[in-house]
């Protein structure tokens, strides 16, 4: 009896090893912060671009231009190369960057140079489709003055079970009509990370 | 009598599994028909999970690019580094169950070799979808994953890898970064072979001229014994560079020796042994418009999957025994407690189970070449001819049109597995 008994509970236990694991559900607000693996995610590509752009707000260049133009400098988004360890997705990170750049009101933003020809053969199917007063005729597009450009970084170094983890941003706005760089500007990144010895 | 159901539940639990490389026969055979395509669906309807979780995806995501699927195999393969972070970590039962019943019962972590593998065809997937800049982040990764290992002193160097890395900060201009890597790969070279492939000789040459250091250079050129006119041939044109993959690994098999223990008690124990399939061919030349050229062997991968199999003998051998001495005991003690019967059950149990770890990824090729030819601007016809011993050409493969723009490299891939007679 002692042995039946001995192999029930191993059996039962076995199950209550591999049974219940149910998928569970949680909303949360897209503020939140949520640290999983340490990997660059939504939260860091948010930060960086509100800072950035906020600093590039409050910098002499945009007043200058603005007094001596008299109008709103155009920008355009070139590349942000991903130079780091990490298969960082920065095609959200641009979109972080020109939602940021547009809403500030302060400056003018055309479209990209994939977006420019997805536009263009809409016009000349226009051209030919549309009726004479809807159409845009070409050659009115507006020229860039600056082109914000930029790269990511990493430094990464581990010792045991902790790592550490670096990642520097800088971006470059240059004028298009001189190859000025007129603001520069930087955000850095650090974490530590603790993994498990035992799973 | 409570902890012999204990193993024997364990028993049950982690042995009664094929083998990996046993069930990978269809797959072979689908693959020397050049069909990767219905491989990868043979292999997907079998999904591992579990202990041979990692090899299920290396073989998938190996597939996956053959059949030309970039991107998805990038995906798996980005999996498969996941699981591998996982699994550094320790798990008990995993440990009791190699130390009770065999090697198997532990989650396939891959060799060191095999994990940068996985980022060296990462690196070639994004080369192959014409996504540099991430190329270059698997290059990091090698350079990370490197360091790593070299504290654990296990491997030093990874020459082909070194060497790879080199070729994708050369193809995205960084000059100085691709020097580096290029002395890493002449190092480890030397270290692996004593074979350092005549191309990166030519590359060591020529960067060391283009950047300028002169001491280096002559160095090299004294070490080499080498003309260097065509240095001024390749500067400033455009590149082609063929990756070929040839054949495939070697695969494990399992073998019994017996071996006596410090107290001079003979035990059996299973070792793994490396058996090579073989090559049909014994030289390829690639053809570009009107230049043909031999290709180099660039990563024996049959010569350090054995090097790294003997490097790790000793301390598995020990284990092994250990393991042994573990059985026999459990066994003595059934049969104090069970009676003879039972004492000759766990022996049985104990023998049908001591079976060697076989376990590898099996779709890596057997070698992988490189050429790199330096072209003018235009398009040209490419083809590659496998050689046998007398030079004779034994099969042709059409690499088709390809661009060559000044300046600019272009990458070719392409993957022979040749029909052959698998041993049992």
């Amino acid at each position: 009896m002692n042995k039946m008994m001995n192999i029930v509970l191993l059996v039962f236990l076995a199950f209550g090893f591999t049974a219940c694991k149910t998928t569970t559900v949680e909303r949360v607000d897209t503020d939140s912060v949520q640290d999983l693996s340490g990997n660059w995610n939504d939260t860091d590509s948010r930060l960086v671009s509100s800072r950035m752009v906020s600093d590039m707000m409050s910098r002499k260049w945009l007043t200058k231009y603005q007094v001596k133009q008299g109008k709103n400098p155009v920008l355009i988004v070139g590349s942000v190369r991903n130079l780091s360890h990490e298969h960082i997705n920065t095609r959200t990170f641009i979109a972080d960057l020109e939602r940021e750049l547009i809403n500030s009101g302060e400056v003018d933003f055309v479209a990209s140079r994939t977006e420019r020809g997805e536009i263009r053969s809409e016009r000349s199917d226009q051209a030919d489709n549309a009726s004479m007063n809807t159409q845009n005729i070409a050659g009115e597009e507006t020229g860039a003055d600056f082109m914000l450009k930029g790269q990511i970084n990493t430094i990464f170094d581990a010792a045991g079970d902790t790592q550490v983890k670096y990642y520097q941003i800088d971006l470059t706005l240059i004028s298009l009509k001189d190859n000025r760089k007129v603001w520069l500007g930087q955000k850095k990144i650090k974490k530590v990370l603790e993994t498990g010895r035992f799973r | 009598m409570g902890k012999l159901y204990t193993v024997g539940l364990l028993v049950l639990f982690l042995s009664g599994c094929a083998s990996y490389s046993n069930s990978f026969q269809q797959v072979e055979s689908l693959l020397v028909q050049q069909k990767p395509q219905e491989a990868l669906a043979v292999l997907e309807k079998h999904p591992a999970s579990g202990r041979d979780r990692l090899l299920y995806l290396l073989d998938k995501a190996m597939l996956q690019r053959m059949s030309g699927l970039y991107a998805e195999s990038n995906t798996t393969f980005e999996k498969a580094k996941k699981l591998i972070q996982s699994l550094r970590a320790t798990s008990l039962l995993e440990k009791t169950g190699a130390l009770t019943i065999n090697d198997s019962a532990m989650s396939y972590e891959g060799e060191d070799f095999e994990q940068v593998l996985i980022h060296v065809y990462e690196a070639l997937n994004y080369i192959a979808l014409g996504q540099l800049d991430e190329a270059r982040v698997e290059a990091l990764q090698v350079d990370e994953r490197l360091k790593q290992l070299s504290e654990n002193d296990t491997v030093q160097e990874d020459a082909f890898s070194r060497y790879l890395t080199g070729l994708i900060y050369e193809a995205e201009y960084e000059l100085d970064e691709a020097m580096i890597a290029y002395r890493k790969a002449y190092q480890a070279y030397k270290h692996e072979t004593e074979a350092v492939p005549m191309l990166l000789k030519k590359d060591l040459l020529r960067v060391t001229y283009e950047l300028g250091l002169m001491d280096e250079f002559v160095k090299y050129k004294k070490e080499f014994d080498m003309d260097d006119s065509f240095i001024e041939e390749a500067i400033g044109r455009g590149e082609v560079v063929l990756l070929f993959h040839a054949g495939l690994a070697p695969i494990k098999r399992s073998t019994s020796v017996f071996v006596h223990t410090d107290d001079g008690v003979p035990v059996r124990i299973s070792l793994p042994v490396y058996q090579s399939r073989p090559l049909p061919f014994t030289q390829a030349r690639l053809t570009v418009g009107q230049v043909s050229v031999d290709l180099d062997v660039v990563d024996d991968i049959d010569a350090v999957a054995r090097a790294s199999l003997e490097s790790h003998k000793a301390a598995m051998v020990a284990r092994l025994i250990a393991r042994a001495i573990a059985k026999t005991a459990i066994s003595n003690q059934a049969e104090k407690q069970g009676g003879e019967l039972a004492g000759l059950l766990f022996d049985v149990a104990a023998l049908a189970t001591e079976t060697a770890d076989t376990r590898s990824w099996l779709t890596l090729p057997k070698r992988i070449y490189l050429s790199r030819l330096p072209m003018d601007d235009g398009e040209y016809q490419a083809s590659l001819s496998l050689l046998g011993q007398k030079g004779e050409v034994i099969q042709r493969l059409n690499l088709g049109l390809i661009k060559v723009r000044t300046g600019e490299k272009t990458f070719i891939e392409s993957t022979f597995i040749a029909p052959f007679r698998t041993m049992q």
